[in-house]
């Protein structure tokens, strides 16, 4: 039977290096595609999502157990991606094409096709345009699904100010697409 | 345009009712609170295109997709984070040996200067910190409010110096009301004004209340 997370941290503190392996194996997907969301560049996203790991491993003596590890890692992973992007305000959001091996092309009229990734980049365009806070609650909450409690976790940030964040990204979402979706 | 009343709470109460009809879990709307918006719904034009229009935008939204990545990129992962820790990990040890320690004549001095300078540090944060008339920045892109704080001197002041800043007064309507409702479990909205929510709660809840908001405005 799979261990815990809990156990997993417990082995690892006790000084089995392969439960960290477990550990990021385990949630190296979600931690990668967190960062992606946040940042849109494969390197960038590998980078932080690699830091996010080394930092856990430094100091999981400190994690609270009274917390989710994904919270926690979720929670190192939106800092570093903010750092990022205040760092970086005009970085580059390229890089996929190299690495994607099997696209998201489920169309099979190339004109479709072309339409529909117009569109998911001028989706993509407008969720950029986000303040940088109400856009990784947007994204917690459209694609991890967290609840607003775990967000206001992730982000050091009360619950009212989660969903106002969480009603504010939407509305400008609307008015940014509103001539682009019909 | 200026919306009436009844069309404000309304839109504040669409991401909601959008989320328990597009199936999502965790919508917190009430039976009444559906009534209402579906109620509405059908006699506001207005209303129901903005309803449409978000609806449409967050039903594309989700279906966004992320990019798919090679089975060994995945397969690599873990190998590459541990020869990144490694590296890392030499970095560390070979910039370490380099280190000596500080004779302690050359540490007093040092001492002395260091706390000299959390003192003048201290005294700089208090100057900045400690005036009455205090400063914050709403997050996101609502202007800067000045004035005395709506947590410090009751409900109604913060108000009274929103009224000519609609955005940053919208802003922490939002949040008061939300805040309220994560308290005492409440209706979210009530004609679209705080007092009336306000009211419902007790001291100890205002005191919840007057910390959250603290915390928030000062982040």
């Amino acid at each position: 039977m799979d261990k815990s997370d809990t156990e997993l941290i417990e082995s690892f503190l006790d000084g089995d290096e392969g439960s960290f392996n477990e550990i990021v194996e385990r949630h190296k997907k979600r931690i990668y595609y967190a960062a992606y969301r946040m940042v849109r560049n494969h390197e960038d996203a590998l980078d932080i999502s690699q830091e996010v790991f080394i930092r856990a491993y430094k100091s999981m003596g400190s994690f609270k157990r009274n917390s989710r590890l994904y919270t926690w890692l979720y929670r190192i992973t939106i800092n570093l991606c903010i750092n990022h992007i205040k760092k970086e305000p005009s970085y580059e959001r390229v890089g996929m094409d190299e690495v994607v091996l099997e696209s998201t092309d489920r169309w099979s009229n190339p004109r479709d096709s072309f339409e529909s990734s117009q569109l998911n980049g001028q989706i993509n365009q407008a969720v950029d345009r986000l303040p940088v806070q109400q856009k990784a609650v947007f994204m917690m909450r459209i694609f991890d699904d967290l609840r607003y409690k775990e967000i206001s976790h992730v982000m050091g940030i009360t619950v009212g100010a989660a969903k106002a964040n969480y009603f504010h990204a939407v509305n400008k979402l609307r008015e940014y697409l509103k001539d682009v979706v019909k | 345009m200026l919306l009436n009343r009844g069309c404000k709470r309304i839109k504040r109460l669409l991401v909601d009712y959008l989320e328990n009809s597009l199936g999502e879990s965790h919508a917190k709307l009430k039976k009444e609170e559906v009534q209402l918006v579906k109620g509405h719904l059908l006699k506001c034009h207005e209303c129901l295109s903005y309803h449409d229009n978000l609806k449409e935008v967050l039903e594309k939204v989700r279906l966004l997709k992320d990019p798919e990545l090679p089975d060994s990129f995945w397969a690599n992962y873990v190998t590459n984070f541990r020869k990144r820790l490694e590296e890392e990990s030499t970095l560390e040890r070979n910039i370490l040996p380099e280190y000596r320690p500080i004779p302690w004549q050359l540490k007093l001095p040092r001492l002395a200067g260091s706390i000299a300078l959390f003192i003048l540090l201290i005294g700089i944060a208090f100057s900045i910190y400690l005036p009455k008339k205090m400063k914050y920045t709403l997050p996101g892109e609502t202007p800067d409010v000045e004035g005395y704080v709506w947590v410090h001197n009751g409900e109604g002041d913060l108000l009274d110096e929103l009224e000519e800043n609609p955005e940053a007064k919208e802003y922490l309507t939002m949040n008061i009301a939300y805040e309220i409702s994560s308290i005492s479990g409440d209706l979210p909205y009530e004609n679209g004004e705080i007092e009336p929510l306000l009211d419902k709660l007790s001291e100890e809840e205002k005191d919840v209340l007057r910390v959250n908001l603290l915390r928030e405005l000062r982040s």
